[in-house]
């Protein structure tokens, strides 16, 4: 799935908090694999982190009444979620540590949410790139050649190239900064 | 100098600055500079990526759990029903008016088959126990397909349209299988949901109207149709004794 047009992701917004369920389907198709992969590397457990997607994906159907769309983007509020959903089983095993006398070291040190979803987010958007600004701007990051560099690589124009990069990277921030404002509201 | 152009200044995040001027000017300008960080930032993530940083898929499952814990709410959250009211079409443009003869013949066999279920629980059940149920029955072009509708109410009221479907093992399936209501004239279509397995309940809302809307339709929705009209492929059909 591509991403989706503003009045489409609009559209979606609407049909999500009226109560669609197909809204719903689409919300997920959308943002699980981002969700289940910042639990997976947050709570490293396959089951668990199952878990935890199942409560989100709920919660948010369950609290839509709560979302505001003027105040957060739907990508930053379901993060928000997925953040709590992640302290809340954390909390969760905390207490079946005290219950079961385990010792803490047992435990992987919780990752914080966050900085693994930002990760993932820009994973995610560099792997939503189309094929050809998705190659420039790997050539970029990882082989770290020069836009000049790229361009013969390629058999660009120098100017496609920057232009590539440029909107890529400003792609990327906004997802993020789209990921955070208003999060902690949800 | 002006402001360095925006494509310069992504180049200058990136750290491929080689014009000394853009360098310069970045270096003085709280601007460019509040910009050329902000890309830096992805930047940095970005690079710092490694294998781990991968997305993975969840596996089906934890969809289907949700839809399931999801679903029996639906019915009574208020809106639901006029979600579900935008969402009708008007029924198909194509096949669908030489069908409606076919499914005049399959309303006769589902009452028909209402008819039998009743009498086979025999007159010691009481009348809350007849639930309105009909017998689906293959469409031309499905051979062997064949399905039940039963609609049921719960304790508390409820009522859910609990729909069973099969289709012969030779049939070749690309696509998904969605439940509608309909009129007898099929000229108001509701969609209610879409089979998740050989069998699907369905929530309907409290002040859907059966009498008007007896006809149970089970279509057959090709894969990446994005339209949300029906098919006009229908699988199986039949009437609830409503």
């Amino acid at each position: 799935m591509t991403l989706a047009p503003d009045e489409d992701r609009d559209a979606l917004v609407a049909a999500f908090l009226a109560g669609d369920e197909r809204a719903l389907e689409q919300v997920y198709k959308r943002y699980s694999a981002l969700v289940y992969s910042v639990c997976l590397r947050s709570l490293g457990e396959v089951t668990e982190a199952e878990d935890v997607t199942q409560k989100v994906f709920v919660a948010a159907w369950d609290k839509r009444h709560n979302y505001k769309p003027e105040r957060a983007s739907l990508s930053a509020w379901i993060m928000g979620i997925t953040r709590n959903k992640i302290v809340d089983a954390h909390q969760g095993r905390a207490r079946q540590r005290r219950i079961a006398d385990q010792v803490a070291s047992n435990y992987d040190t919780p990752r914080e949410p966050l900085d693994v979803a930002e990760r993932l987010i820009v994973a995610d958007e560099i792997a939503r790139l189309d094929e050809m600004p998705q190659k420039v701007l790997r050539l970029a990051f990882y082989e770290d050649l020069t836009h000049m560099q790229i361009a013969e690589r390629l058999q660009l124009p120098p100017g496609t190239v920057k232009s590539h990069i440029r909107r890529s990277l400003i792609k990327i921030r906004k997802r993020l900064e789209e990921s955070y404002d208003g999060s902690s509201d949800s | 100098m002006a402001h360095p152009t925006p494509d310069d200044l992504a180049l200058a995040a990136l750290g491929d600055d080689a014009d000394l001027e853009v360098r310069e000017h970045v270096g003085g300008c709280r601007t460019c500079l509040a910009e050329v960080e902000a890309l830096q930032h992805v930047v940095a993530v970005g690079r710092s990526l490694g294998p781990a940083d991968q997305l993975s898929t969840p596996n089906p499952r934890v969809w289907q759990q949700i839809a399931a814990e999801v679903h029996g709410q639906v019915g009574s959250q208020a809106g639901s029903v006029s979600v579900l009211a935008a969402r009708r079409r008007p029924a198909s443009r194509r096949r669908w008016a030489p069908v409606a003869l076919a499914a005049a013949a399959a309303l006769v066999v589902g009452l028909g088959g209402g008819y039998a279920l009743r009498s086979a629980t025999g007159p010691s059940s009481d009348a809350t126990s007849a639930a309105p149920t009909a017998q689906l029955n293959a469409l031309p072009g499905w051979p062997g397909a064949n399905g039940r509708a039963t609609l049921e109410e719960g304790a508390d009221g409820h009522r859910s349209l609990v729909v069973n479907v099969q289709l012969s093992e030779t049939t070749d399936v690309d696509g998904t299988m969605e439940v509608w209501m309909s009129d007898t004239q099929a000229r108001d279509m509701v969609p209610m949901g879409t089979m998740t397995g050989d069998s699907a309940r369905f929530p309907v809302p409290a002040s859907f109207d059966l009498a008007s809307h007896p006809v149970v339709d089970v279509s057959m929705e090709p894969r990446n149709d994005r339209d949300p009209h029906h098919s006009d492929v229908s699988v199986v059909r039949g009437r609830l004794n409503v």
